[in-house]
């Protein structure tokens, strides 16, 4: 075999190789050199290696890849924040002062659902304080514009209805990931129907895997934006609240015990959370529901 | 002035950050990352400039809780830079009689072996860029040069192994 070899690479070299290794390097490889390289021995297998050459590199280069960067590398926490115009409430962790703080949104929104025009000019559109009707599509609906996407959906299922997460008479819609084409993100969409068939909740959930990347953060920012506004039923509190979600996600932090933020668009709670493993929450809800 | 690590507002000091056991924690980490970039044998000084460099900007980490990220983002940034210091020390020890490092022989190379002869700047960019998959300017923003720069390191250090995989077979 070793003797095959030395014999193959003893041929008497082709006085085109080197120019053509100067051409490919240059990526001015022309129809004559693929035409010369077919038949000939000495430089087809080179043109064949540098194909070849991308993929190898990368092969290689993961290969050398001992640790993952730690999840937040490229976070907006380690340069200059951007979030602080955002009309939110923020805290490190979940916990006693976040209820204190929800219910002092439900004092502020309930007061400007009962004096209109008190807060005019206020951070949201109208078409982001109460409307009439129910919060959310049905799932039936959500379903089908996302399967439009190429999401895969599988049916849902009852929710405990005893325990401390109890919630009787409650149910999955359905659960619908997103196709495997994003680019190391996914997401998932589990609206929550009462014993009538009614959407009263939708859950969102967003993992990043491999390298977190800032391209891929904002895709599934993109993503989680996209499936907030196809589940509110009001196309003008669903782009609100979608276009929130995607500036909102990337600027939640890496922090230990996680961060998040929430809103209200009139009766309807946004509610976005970052786990430090690099995975999102997203909960859509009634205000009234804390 | 080199544009430096991720960072951050001046604040001259804080005391609510113990860096000496975060970076304790951190360090495995750190070395294997620097390893990744650097070499195993370059990655004891990248860690080791990573605590000098974290102790003496520890007023400028904004916050706290991201401190693992952030000493991960100094070692990415110092495992850039330490060819300058390799560079400085060659220097001095011109005069010296050591056995001098060779570049490999040409000859059925492996491309994992060109890489792990490049210097550490270009193998830096190349693991980040195709090892990691960030893209230029995210590479750009870790390393702490231009996105013109990092384009230009990327695209000569490719061409320079893709020349010397090619003339291996050739």
């Amino acid at each position: 075999m070793s003797d095959q070899r030395t014999d193959e690479r003893a041929q008497p070299p082709c006085p085109r190789t080197r120019s053509l290794i100067d051409r490919l390097v240059a990526e001015r490889v022309t129809a004559d050199d693929r035409s010369h390289a077919s038949t000939c021995p000495s430089c087809g297998p080179l043109l064949l290696r540098a194909i070849r050459f991308d993929d190898e590199l990368r092969r290689t280069a993961e290969g050398m890849v001992a640790e993952r960067m730690p999840y937040g590398v490229l976070d907006p926490a380690l340069a200059p924040r951007l979030a602080a115009d955002l009309p939110t409430v923020r805290r490190a962790a979940p916990g006693l002062a976040s209820l204190f703080a929800a219910i002092a949104i439900v004092v502020v929104a309930m007061t400007v659902a009962l004096a209109p025009g008190s807060l005019g000019g206020g951070t949201h559109p109208p078409a982001s304080q109460q409307v009439a009707g129910p919060l959310f599509r049905p799932s039936a609906d959500i379903f089908r514009s996302v399967r439009a996407k190429d999401y895969s959906c599988i049916p849902g299922h009852s929710l405990p209805t005893s325990g401390p997460s109890a919630q009787p008479g409650e149910r999955e819609g359905g659960i619908c990931l997103t196709p495997k084409e994003i680019e190391n993100a996914n997401a998932s969409i589990i609206p929550i129907e009462n014993g009538d068939g009614q959407v009263v909740q939708v859950t969102i959930k967003g993992s990043l895997w491999g390298t977190e990347t800032l391209t891929s953060r904002a895709e599934l920012a993109t993503v989680m934006g996209s499936l907030t506004t196809e589940s509110i039923a009001d196309p003008g509190r669903a782009a609100d609240a979608g276009a929130f979600v995607q500036r909102a996600l990337p600027e939640l932090r890496v922090l230990p015990a996680g961060d998040n933020v929430q809103i209200l668009f009139g009766d309807l709670r946004v509610s976005l959370l970052r786990y430090p493993g690099g995975s999102y929450i997203l909960v859509l809800g009634p205000a009234s529901k804390l | 002035m080199e544009a430096i690590e991720p960072g951050l507002v001046q604040v001259t000091r804080r005391s609510d950050v113990d860096l000496d056991s975060a970076f304790a924690s951190a360090r495995p980490r750190l070395i294997r990352i620097a390893a990744s970039l650097v070499g195993v044998d370059g990655a004891e000084d990248v860690v080791q400039d990573t605590y000098i460099t974290a102790r003496a900007r520890i007023g400028q980490l904004r916050d706290p809780a991201a401190i693992e990220a952030w000493l991960a983002r100094i070692a990415v940034h110092r495992s850039f830079r330490i060819k300058r210091r390799g560079k400085r020390l060659q220097e001095l020890l011109q005069a010296v009689p050591l056995p001098r490092w060779t570049p490999p022989p040409v000859g059925r190379l492996e491309l994992h072996e060109l890489v792990e002869a490049l210097p550490a700047r270009e193998r830096a960019v190349v693991v980040l860029q195709h090892g990691y998959g960030y893209s230029l300017a995210e590479v750009a923003e870790l390393v702490g040069i231009s996105h013109a720069n990092a384009r230009k390191i990327s695209s000569r250090t490719r061409a320079r192994l893709l020349r010397a995989w090619l003339e291996a077979e050739a």
